[in-house]
């Protein structure tokens, strides 16, 4: 493995996500921005294979490494402007009691980056796709190269998105022979995120217990070392959604803008979520009636929130895989042909409830993490029957997610449900943990624990001082 | 006591109660921490091609071992018909699995064509059972082609 390549890529992914974070006027926790400029970072040099094919230099370690150099450089543009010398606070350890889900958090990080290190990818998708075009750009320095001329009857996988690719081909020729480890990044990055998130929330003894219940539905996890679209997806979908919940919070519009990039990386890595960010748009105008805006105002941030995404399906089908695929696509053939038959969208509603998670599969794959959330749930309804906004905008992301992953079905046949809708339920389970944050029940028990800290603390003080 | 350590014990309990749910248990022990190969053999075998043959089993090793012949003898660009799934699990070959041309193309760097593909024609060798599961043979002639192709196609095709 080359250790220096690895450097290289991980400052450089740090500073391009620092950037564009910056570019969009994030203002977030220390510990927040790190996660995120390491999440942003892998998308955005992604593009960099994609941009030299565009231009037709040849992809080589040399030309990718200065590629990655000139982007970071680009992007850290907004860097300097509002310079200011990091403040180096005193060390805030975590407690005591935090440890041993930091600890059990820790093991499933390592393991997971070893595997993803050692083994090389495995799923079908990748093999006669992405990682086939990235092993064969390696070698050929082109993305158009002999893999066009072989017997691809059997597969469409090489009309994916160029986001797996171009990450291949990066650390294929900066790190190491399998590529990979920029899923390692994501995921470190991303569970780091959701702890320190966590943290702001609710009491970490209980927000313990939830990242465990998370980070242990078995599918989620075991495609944070199997590079696959679903994953990352996930990830930068729920990150557009958490910079949503924020504008809905604080009406910054730079909190919208950002959310909208977000979800455009999201629709960028698979585009079908364009479907699901319009189906959040809704929100846009609840937020909007709430607080009081002209209804010219708030059709122009739908239309940007959306356009986003559109612009990045377009960057996507009709500049990237139509110049780098030399075979035809016709999108409209994918497209079911009795849509007037809406049945089948009702039956996909039902199937995703009664096969895929009230079911011995669901638990299998997910572990008990969604039922956890219908217990909390119920008993938010029935006991506390009080939510907050942010459980409110939660239920809402969920709703959408599900509902749109059931429309995909009927609009796409290819979107099935015991792999494409399985692994695109990955999307709900960070946006149920987020209402799990948010959750009257859990929040009152967050009360009662610090209550009792408190109370300690007090006597304690009160004994010193006689 | 501080109650820190109260919840230090507590967060302890939680985590032993976590893993002792059956479900959660059996994927730490099944899927987690065990491993078709060890650790330890793991960090024996760091060569790309260990890991290759570790996770894509007998089939990869097979592929490779026939398409060496064509180093050894020198012949450039052949193109190999493959046999669906069924064709070699009927002929008592069950530890290889047969694969889509795009993924023989990855594993091996060679081209290969199905029975069902229009450029069949081009097919130069095939893949049959043979003692070690799998084995190329040269395809003599344009009537060798078509009996192999015709058997090939009461089978269904790889995916």
């Amino acid at each position: 493995m080359n250790l220096l390549g690895l450097s290289y890529l991980l400052v450089a992914h740090f500073f391009s996500g620092r950037g564009v974070l910056r570019l969009f006027k994030a203002k977030l926790p220390q510990s927040h921005t790190a996660c995120l400029s390491m999440i942003i970072g892998v998308a955005a040099l992604s593009f960099v294979p994609c941009f030299l094919q565009l231009v037709k230099v040849p992809i080589t370690s040399e030309s990718v490494s200065i590629g990655i150099g000139a982007l970071t450089c680009l992007l850290i543009i907004p860097l300097p402007s509002r310079f200011k010398f990091p403040v180096f606070k005193k060390l805030v350890l975590p407690h005591l009691y935090e440890w041993p889900f930091i600890v059990v958090l820790g093991v499933l990080m390592v393991l997971s980056i070893w595997r993803c290190f050692y083994f090389p990818p495995l799923s079908r998708d990748m093999l006669s796709g992405p990682e086939l075009i990235a092993e064969y750009t390696v070698r050929e320095h082109t993305m158009i190269n002999s893999v066009f001329s072989i017997d691809l009857s059997t597969t469409n996988n090489y009309f994916k998105s160029p986001f797996i690719t171009g990450l291949q081909i990066i650390y294929k020729l900066l790190v190491c022979p399998f590529g990979q480890l920029w899923l390692s990044v994501v995921f470190v990055s991303f569970t780091l995120w959701l702890y320190s998130l966590m943290r702001s929330f609710i009491h970490p003894l209980i927000g313990g217990l939830l990242m465990l219940f998370f980070i242990s539905s078995s599918d989620l996890y075991a495609y944070s070392f199997l590079i696959l679209y679903d994953y990352s997806n996930a990830v930068f979908f729920f990150c557009g959604f958490y910079f949503l919940y924020r504008y809905a919070e604080n009406k910054q519009v730079h909190d919208l803008t950002l959310s909208a990039f977000l979800f455009g990386l999201a629709t960028y890595i698979r585009t079908e979520t364009l479907v699901l960010v319009i189906m959040m748009a809704p929100l846009l105008f609840v937020i909007a009636r709430r607080s009081n805006m002209r209804a010219g105002k708030a059709l122009l941030y739908t239309g940007v929130f959306i356009m986003a995404s559109a612009i990045f399906y377009f960057l996507c089908m009709n500049v990237f895989i139509r110049n780098f695929v030399p075979i035809p696509f016709d999108v409209a053939s994918q497209v079911n042909p009795h849509l007037a038959d809406v049945s089948v969208f009702f039956t996909k509603i039902w199937d995703i409830s009664a096969d895929l998670i009230f079911s011995g599969f669901g638990a299998r794959e997910y572990g008990y993490f969604i039922f956890l959330f219908c217990g909390l749930l119920i008993l938010d309804l029935c006991w506390i029957r009080r939510f907050n906004h942010a459980s409110l905008i939660a239920l809402y992301g969920i709703v959408v997610v599900y509902v749109g992953l059931a429309f995909l079905g009927y609009l796409l046949p290819l979107f099935d449900l015991e792999n494409t809708t399985k692994r695109g339920l990955f999307k709900i389970l960070p946006l149920m943990l987020f209402y799990m944050f948010n959750s009257g029940v859990v929040l009152r028990l967050t009360a009662v624990i610090r209550k009792w800290e408190e109370q300690t603390k007090q006597e304690n003080r009160y004994n010193e001082n006689g | 006591m501080s109650k820190s350590i109260y919840l230090f014990i507590a967060s302890l309990l939680i985590i032993g109660l976590f893993f002792a749910i059956p479900l959660y248990n059996n994927w730490l022990r099944r899927s987690v921490l065990f491993s078709s190969i060890s650790v330890e053999e793991q960090l024996q075998h760091l060569d790309p091609e260990d890991r290759r043959a570790a996770r894509y089993g007998n089939s990869y090793l097979v592929f490779m071992q026939a398409v060496s012949a064509f180093h050894r003898l020198g012949i450039s660009n052949p193109v190999i018909l493959l046999p669906p799934e069924g064709f070699l699990t009927s002929h008592g070959c069950f530890n290889v699995e047969s694969v889509e041309p795009a993924l023989f193309y990855y594993f091996t760097g060679y081209k290969a064509v199905l029975a069902t593909s229009a450029h069949v024609s081009e097919a130069r060798w095939a893949l049959v059972p043979g003692k070690n599961g799998a084995m190329l043979r040269g395809i003599e002639s344009k009537q060798d082609l078509d009996t192999l192709v015709k058997s090939y196609l009461q089978f269904k095709p790889n995916q």
